[in-house]
């Protein structure tokens, strides 16, 4: 019982501020693990653009077919939960050099370059996947223009690519035009799918990195496989799914 | 009735003889190097001589079946030179078929300015590109046109430790845009025992 009517004017207003804190504190409580953590970043950069068609089969134009892939990844990274930066979002010129800027300060946890490819006999079909292989340049004068891939870049990159490699049912085994560099008894199957072979889209990357190529445009069944928007759809699920494992995500 | 009696004798020798010709002429012909095709215009200066014997090297290519790399056999000179045999190997490269069972990963227009070896066993090997459509040219074919010369060059001569590609006589990053060329013939001691371009 308390005698004092000052003391019980207090309490009156101490109360209602005590339940509002204690209802302040739940809904942080709630909330915070939401703002802590953010959702893993994805760069797409589909390859080349505006003056740069890249290459050339028939009619079909290497960016045209890289900015319709990216788009489709794009929304299927977006579908599983994952932050998309595209690098080129329509038929614009981006020197090298500016995209790998930008895929460098995304704080990314993976970039997918994507190139449609084109050859010669029109035999090959893809899908086909390329990481860089581990810089062991000694000349420090020539890293700022060629960029370093040190071999932990690379392991993380490989282990990219063969999820993706896996998620598209596609065999993780090297193939054995890989460059040899820091490969010693890796590269040995002649008919796989993932290389590790230098790519000028990959060299100024810090994050892991893989070069995705889709379809040859110079392979036919490719072509027209691909014309069709669902399967476009579904090869980028798959990508997607590759990475959300790779990511564990 | 004499001379019929010589004629007769004169018989088998006769026989004899001719069948011997015509074995030697066959043996003759079969050893006999056959004539060569005139050497491209890149040659600068004469890569052998009239007399010089051929040799066989073993050209990279690539089966068109399934895409795996296979040696394809190709006569050149033995020169005195040995530099000259490595700039007559490569020139029987980039000349190479482009159909058939096996066929050169080399883009049409792409010609050879100059070779050398340097005395550290470093080949280089000057292209020329500005008659290639390069946008013919994807990446998965860059990396076989590479891969194909280094192997073509350290696979048949021994003395090539490195082999460095360059444009018109400048470093470039790329042949096409797509495949990335090393940086210096010291950054990159692998060539040998793998692929890379170094």
């Amino acid at each position: 019982m308390c005698a004092d009517p000052s003391l019980e004017k207090a309490s009156r207003l101490v109360k209602p501020a005590i339940r509002f804190e204690l209802f302040f504190l739940l809904a942080i409580t709630v909330s915070v693990p939401s703002w802590g953590v953010a959702k893993p970043v994805i760069v797409v950069d589909a390859a080349h653009g505006g003056s740069d068609p890249g290459v050339k089969a028939g009619s079909e134009v290497e960016k045209d077919w890289n900015l319709r892939f990216a788009q489709a990844l794009g929304k299927a990274l977006e579908d599983l939960g994952f932050e998309v930066v595209q690098i080129r979002k329509r038929d614009e010129t981006i020197p090298l050099e500016k995209r790998a800027q930008t895929a460098d300060t995304a704080q990314a946890s993976a970039v997918l370059v994507i190139h449609a490819d084109c050859e010669w006999t029109g035999n090959r079909g893809g899908p086909m996947i390329v990481l860089e292989p581990p810089n062991q340049s000694t000349e420090s004068a020539e890293i700022p223009r060629w960029g370093v891939i040190t071999p932990y870049q690379y392991r993380l990159s490989l282990k990219l690519g063969r999820d993706i490699a896996q998620s598209l049912g596609i065999g993780t085994e090297l193939s054995n035009l890989s460059d040899s560099r820091g490969l010693a008894g890796e590269a040995d199957s002649p008919t796989a799918k993932i290389f590790c072979l230098p790519h000028q889209s990959l060299r100024y990357l810090v994050p892991p990195a893989v070069v995705l190529t889709p379809l040859f445009l110079s392979h036919r069944p490719d072509v027209r496989k691909y014309s069709a928007d669902a399967a476009v759809a579904e090869f980028a699920a798959k990508v997607a799914r590759g990475v959300a494992n790779y990511l564990q995500y | 009735m004499k001379l019929r009696y010589i004629l007769k004798s004169l018989w088998m020798p006769a026989a004899l003889l001719a069948a011997l010709g015509a074995v030697m002429g066959a043996w003759k012909l079969l050893h006999t190097a056959p004539p060569l095709e005139p050497l491209p215009s890149t040659a600068a200066s004469p890569l052998y001589e009239a007399g010089d014997k051929t040799m066989t090297v073993y050209v990279k290519a690539v089966a068109a079946e399934d895409g795996k790399l296979v040696n394809q056999a190709a006569t050149i000179r033995e020169s005195k030179d040995r530099v000259n045999q490595m700039k007559q190997a490569l020139l029987a490269y980039l000349d190479g078929p482009r159909t058939g069972r096996a066929q050169v990963p080399v883009p049409e227009g792409t010609a050879l300015n100059e070779f050398y070896l340097t005395p550290t066993g470093s080949a280089v090997a000057d292209l020329s590109l500005a008659q290639v459509e390069r946008d013919k040219v994807g990446f998965y074919q860059e990396a076989l046109f590479v891969r194909c010369l280094i192997d073509t060059l350290t696979g048949n001569f021994f003395e090539i430790k490195q082999v460095k590609i360059l444009v018109d006589g400048q470093d470039q990053p790329t042949l096409f845009g797509h495949y990335a060329l090393g940086t210096s013939e010291a950054a990159m001691p692998a060539t040998v025992n793998g692929n890379s371009q170094f």
